[in-house]
């Protein structure tokens, strides 16, 4: 693993691998296939998403662990569903089923002032 | 064809199907820790989940890391070992200075994988490890790994903070450990602070199949460990708390199951290197017998051991000297005062000697260092003096580790000699000898005699398994020539050694040659007085002889005297007679004719 992808700091989803374009935002959000968490995540990022227009440009995208598993090896997935938030020079993690809209909220606002 | 496959088929099914399956009792993994293999009958479960469960520092991570170089390098499995708590980094540094060369196996055999979660992660709700295992199954299909270890689990489920999510989520471990056939270690801190964690470790110890629990006290100034295996489903083991030790080739448990049977057995006598003790104890000690040699302080017990040791050497043997009081150097100075040359041998390679001061070591990893030294040098006579040195501590395990020790020595046949350090009263030598005097065959106690402002050595053999041996107190003389046993004086009620001794013995010639001249006079004065006697006797003998002549002599004269005196009176009666017969009738004077005729 350490071999393919040398890893910075406390950041084990590989920085190389990110989604990010210019300014842009990316929301991506890791899950194993439709278990309850994962439903649970996916349906409270989208109702957020939907209550909360600041961030400017932002793409969001969906990865399923289990149908990707060799995915999960190279980003270092540990917990599902992850919420990474990844700006042109740092990123966010948010583990859990985020059902704390509050907390949900504070993230993509620190996502928003990334650029 | 097809048909007829699938009649078969079916068949099988309906003949099954009333069946309960085949349930194959629990297979086992060794793990390389020979007495954890030993107390478990085998190690760790396959297929199943086991909890490591200790505080900080006590070598779960260590005893984890173990297993898996063990199932790869012994049978050649992969392992994953899954860290939630130290970055790779750092458990790499942490085993560097092992001898297991971790560093140098490549990561397809075994992958550290860092399950950290970035310090300034937000947790908003429930989440479930299904990601971890999704990229573990990834791994396990490219490398083909048996053994996983999730090092610090505890520290991730916790954060669900919620009992029923947490066993959900170790019961997804378990889940998915049966279904891919894996062997997995689970390590959870045990703290006793929260209630709370203690039933997070109560809960991951009812969710495993075999709970180890690993401990750490501290006895006076000494750290102990010890393994305890709490629970191992479907199989026997040891439940009690064994002394373990971490040194320098991982995790070693000195399991305290002593078998004592197949031991070598040898008829063959080794010399002490006293011959006057070999004599009392039939010819020296039998080879690969236990030897407890016990005594006060500077009762020459080193100096015996010593003495075993270098008289081995000597016919060619190979000895392992383990000194826990005095440092190598110090031993061979001071053996050479007393004509023991252990120099010689350390030169030759034959005699090894390992200090082990006692309070720098715990009694397990002493007893872990002397097996290395049995291993490496392969000695035919180990010493360790004193044996008692792993008793001085308040450390509950001593008499095992002593037993060990012993025990060690037997099954390999090598000729095994411990002293033991004991104070002058009768009970405390029976009772702190206790334990390694059941196991030792043959008891040599040493003890002082004080007489006259005089310290002198007694030895006495309080046993011999085996051998004929002396039942005399003997005198053990140190002198620049070496060890020797005095005859003691036993007289008067007594038991007299050293000078006290010597007196006695001068006293006695003394004695005894006044009474020989004594003796002289007495029989020249008797046979003095006897001649005396004689001469005297000799003296009465002629007298009595002499007088007896002269009675003799006066009886005969008497005789003579009486027949004088009748014939006298006869003749005066005849003249009388003739007188009258002139007037005597003739008839009468012929009568007195014929008388006169």
């Amino acid at each position: 693993m350490s071999a393919k992808a040398p890893r910075k700091g406390h950041m084990p989803v590989a920085a190389a691998n990110s989604g990010a374009k210019g300014n842009e935002i990316c929301l991506r959000l890791y899950v194993a296939s439709t278990t309850p968490n994962s439903e649970r995540a996916k349906a409270n990022l989208d109702a957020a998403l939907r209550d909360f227009s600041v961030v400017p440009g932002y793409r969001v995208e969906l990865i399923d662990v289990l149908a990707d598993a060799k995915r999960a090896v190279t980003d270092n997935v540990i917990v599902t569903p992850t919420l990474l938030a990844i700006g042109p020079k740092r990123q966010l993690m948010m583990i859990g089923d985020l059902s704390d809209s509050h907390k949900l909220q504070g993230l993509l606002k620190a996502a928003a002032s990334f650029g | 064809m097809r048909k007829v496959a699938k009649r078969v088929s079916e068949r099988r099914w309906v003949r099954d199907r009333g069946r309960t399956p085949k349930y194959q009792p629990i297979r086992k993994k060794p793990t390389g820790i020979a007495g954890f293999d030993q107390i478990t009958d085998g190690g760790l479960p396959v297929g199943r989940l086991t909890a490591v469960i200790g505080g900080p520092g006590m070598g779960k991570s260590l005893f984890a890391l173990q297993f898996l170089l063990n199932g790869l390098r012994t049978a050649g499995e992969p392992g994953l070992f899954v860290t939630f708590e130290e970055p790779v980094d750092r458990v790499r540094a942490n085993v560097a200075g092992l001898d297991w060369a971790f560093n140098s196996i490549p990561e397809n055999q075994l992958a550290l994988i860092d399950a950290r979660l970035p310090a300034d992660t937000v947790q908003a709700g429930a989440f479930d490890v299904s990601g971890l295992l999704a990229a573990l199954t990834a791994r396990k299909t490219v490398t083909g790994a048996c053994n996983v270890v999730f090092d610090g689990i505890d520290l991730l489920i916790s954060s669900l903070n919620d009992e029923y999510l947490e066993r959900r989520e170790l019961a997804r471990i378990d889940d998915w450990i049966r279904a891919e056939g894996m062997t997995a270690i689970l390590t959870v801190k045990s703290y006793s602070m929260s209630e709370r964690d203690q039933k997070r470790a109560d809960l991951i110890q009812y969710l495993t199949d075999c709970v180890i629990r690993l401990e750490g006290k501290l006895f006076d100034a000494n750290f102990s460990r010890t393994l305890r295996v709490v629970k191992y489903r479907g199989s026997n083991f040891a439940p009690d708390a064994v002394p373990m030790a971490i040194g320098h080739s991982g995790i070693e448990v000195v399991p305290n199951q002593i078998s004592r049977d197949n031991y070598p057995v040898f008829s063959e006598r080794i010399s002490s290197g006293v011959p006057r003790l070999d004599a009392i104890l039939d010819g020296g000690f039998m080879r690969g017998s236990s030897i407890l040699l016990s005594g006060a302080p500077g009762t020459a017990k080193t100096s015996l051991a010593a003495s075993l040791a270098a008289a081995g050497c000597a016919r060619g043997r190979k000895a392992a000297f383990v000194s826990f009081d005095e440092s190598d150097v110090q031993i061979i100075a001071n053996m050479k005062s007393i004509g023991i040359d252990l120099g010689r041998h350390v030169a030759s390679g034959r005699l090894a000697m390992m200090s082990l001061r006692s309070n720098g070591h715990s009694p397990e990893e002493c007893f872990l260092k002397i097996c290395d030294l049995v291993r490496s040098h392969k000695p035919d006579i180990l010493v360790v003096d004193p044996l008692s040195a792993f008793m001085e501590t308040a450390y509950p395990f001593a008499a095992v580790i002593a037993e060990s020790v012993v025990d060690l020595a037997k099954s390999k046949g090598i000729t095994f000699l411990g002293t033991s350090l004991l104070g002058q009263a009768a009970g405390e030598v029976e009772a702190s000898a206790i334990h390694v005097s059941t196991i030792a065959d043959t008891w040599i106690h040493v003890s002082y005699v004080v007489q006259n402002g005089e310290r002198n050595r007694a030895l006495t053999i309080v046993k011999s398994r085996g051998t004929g041996h002396s039942n005399q107190v003997r005198e053990l003389a140190l002198t620049g020539k070496g060890i020797d046993l005095v005859d003691v004086y036993v007289g008067d009620g007594k038991v007299l050694l050293g000078s006290a001794r010597l007196e006695k013995q001068q006293l006695e010639t003394r004695d005894e040659r006044l009474e020989e001249v004594q003796h002289a006079r007495r029989k020249f004065e008797l046979g003095r007085g006897i001649a005396e006697l004689q001469a005297r006797a000799q003296a009465i003998v002629q007298e009595l002889a002499s007088k007896r002549r002269e009675a003799e002599l006066d009886e005969s004269a008497e005789k003579v005297r009486g027949v004088a005196r009748r014939r006298a009176i006869t003749q005066r009666g005849l003249i009388r007679r003739l007188a009258d017969d002139s007037c005597v009738h003739p008839r009468h004077k012929k009568q007195l004719g014929k008388q006169r005729a």
